[in-house]
Formats: C-alpha cells, sequence, structure tokens
C-alpha cells in the first residue's frame, strides 16, 4: 500500500473478527515502530506485545478505552518517567505501528485511557517504568467511516499565524 | 473471550475498580460512585451459585468492610491500589492452576 493511500484510508478500529495475527506479521509491526524517530535516536521506548489471550482480557479490564475483542495489543512504555521528548517518541511510533498494521490488512485503536498503575503489574513492569500508550490490534470486523476532519484551510496557516492560503480555500 | 461466568464476573468487577481509580483525582463523586457499585456487585456475588471461588470474594468484602468507602482521596486510592493488588494475584493464581 503506497504510504499517502495508507495515512488517508487508517481507522480507529474497534470491532475485530476473531482471527488471530500471525506472528511474521506483528514482528512487521513491531519491526516499523522500531524505525520510528526519536528525539536524540534515544529509543527511549520498550514495547510489550500481548497476545496471551489471558493477558490481554486482563489489559482490557484494566483499559476503559479499550473497545472491541483486539486479538492483540501493544503496551509502549518509556524508562524514566513520562517527559514531555519521550511522549512525542512514543507518538511516532504508535503511528508506525498503526500504519503499518494498516498496510497488513490489521486494524488498530490507539488507546491512552487506561490505569497506569493496573498495568504495570499485570505485565511485571519493573520501577521506573511507565506505560504511555496502548495500541490494540485485530483484522477489523467494519471498517469505521471516516470520522470528520478540519479542513485544510482551518487547520494551516501561511507564513504567519491567522495569515490564510488562498490556495487551501475549500480543502 | 470470556466465557465462563465466573470470569466474566471476575472481569466486571475489576472493570469497575479501573473505573473508579480512573476518577479519583477528579473532585466530581465518580470514583465513589463506581465504588459503591463496586461494594453491590460485591454483595450481589453469594447470591450466584454458579460463582464457586467466593473465598477470594469474601476477602474482597472484608477488606472494604474494614475501610469506609466514603473517606478522603488519598484513603480512597490506597483502598484501590490493595484492591487491584488482590484481583492481580488472583488472576495469576487461576491462570497458573490453569496452565
Ligand atoms: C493519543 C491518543 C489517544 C487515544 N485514546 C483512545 C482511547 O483511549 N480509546 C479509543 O477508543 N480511542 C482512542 N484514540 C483514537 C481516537 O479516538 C481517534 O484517533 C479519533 O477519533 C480519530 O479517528 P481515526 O483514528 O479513525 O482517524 C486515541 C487516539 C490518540 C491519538
Amino acid at each position: 500500500m503506497e504510504v499517502l493511500e495508507a495515512i488517508k484510508t487508517r481507522r480507529s478500529v474497534r470491532s475485530f473478527k476473531r482471527k488471530p495475527i500471525p506472528d511474521e506479521d506483528a514482528i512487521k509491526i513491531l519491526e516499523a515502530a522500531r524505525w520510528a524517530p526519536s528525539g536524540g535516536n534515544r529509543q527511549p521506548w520498550t514495547f510489550i506485545y500481548v497476545k496471551d489471550p489471558q493477558v490481554l482480557r486482563m489489559v482490557k479490564n484494566c483499559s476503559p478505552g479499550f473497545y472491541g475483542d483486539a486479538a492483540a495489543a501493544i503496551v509502549i512504555g518509556v524508562e524514566g518517567g513520562a517527559r514531555e521528548i519521550s511522549l512525542l517518541d512514543v507518538g511516532f511510533a504508535a503511528e508506525n505501528i498503526c500504519l503499518a498494521a494498516h498496510a497488513l490488512g490489521i486494524g488498530s485503536c490507539p488507546i491512552a485511557s487506561f490505569i497506569k498503575e493496573s498495568i504495570k503489574r499485570i505485565v511485571d513492569a519493573p520501577e521506573g517504568w511507565e506505560p504511555i500508550l496502548i495500541v490494540s490490534l485485530g483484522y477489523p470486523d467494519k471498517m469505521p467511516a471516516p470520522p470528520p476532519k478540519k479542513p485544510l484551510s482551518e487547520v494551516v496557516y501561511l507564513d504567519t499565524f491567522g495569515k490564510r492560503w488562498e490556495k487551501l480555500e475549500g480543502r | 473471550m470470556e466465557e465462563k461466568l465466573e470470569d466474566r464476573f471476575f472481569d466486571l468487577l475489576l472493570r469497575t475498580l479501573n473505573y473508579a481509580m480512573e476518577f479519583v483525582n477528579e473532585r466530581s463523586y465518580a470514583s465513589l460512585r463506581f465504588m459503591d457499585l463496586f461494594s453491590s456487585l460485591l454483595e450481589l456475588q453469594p447470591l450466584i451459585k454458579e460463582i464457586s471461588e467466593d473465598e477470594f470474594y469474601e476477602k474482597l468484602r472484608e477488606k472494604i468492610k474494614a475501610r469506609r468507602l466514603m473517606g478522603d482521596r488519598e484513603t480512597r486510592s490506597k483502598l484501590q491500589s490493595e484492591l487491584l493488588q488482590m484481583f492481580i494475584d488472583e488472576w495469576k493464581r487461576r491462570t497458573s492452576k490453569k496452565s
């Protein structure tokens, strides 16, 4: 799938088929995460790939924002607390995960609504490691319709704040 | 995912506890309300005859009785954390028994 097409057609998926993800595809997705940029190339992240149904069930129980019976999930965490730069790094890695999954026909959803303390205990996290984001994964049951996105003319200015770019009118 | 009623009840209780934890730092009553729901669900358990693992639920009931649910935010947060650990320990015990 072409990158620009993948970016446009990726959706947050919250309803999944009961079909496991082949390990080889999961590894491709994690490989995409590994190649994400990070501030100072620090790569502060650790990715916990959760596929054991018992662990996944507990992750779901402790994540109020986790919807649907996903086949797996990736818990992305960082060492040394949630510094602003680490949060940005995790965001880049998470987008790579979502796009790589989409290119493989696998749906995903970023999840920030989870209870950190619970997730840390479920995955036996060491002191100082903090989960930042969870990404659920699975074959989409239903692909959601595109949500409303603000038009370019509303979110882009030219050269200075507030200055409209006439080329963007109507886009 | 959850087939047995026993597991479904366990999941429902733990989810409710986590909802309560989600709002513990907010000024609203949301966390308290979810704790109310949590204890009501716990009271329901002895009436459900399909649930055999009642020792665990009895321990939870005792824990809640020992501490007043109202209390300040810090007390509630500490109680929630201890209840959470009881769920994690019970989950580990049950999964090691299954495997
Ligand atoms: C940082 C972040 C946190 C999110 N947390 C949740 C969440 O907890 N639960 C959920 O269902 N969706 C969550 N989402 C997904 C958004 O709701 C979704 O991206 C948005 O509605 C736009 O839809 P789209 O991803 O299909 O373009 C999150 C997205 C981001 C970027």
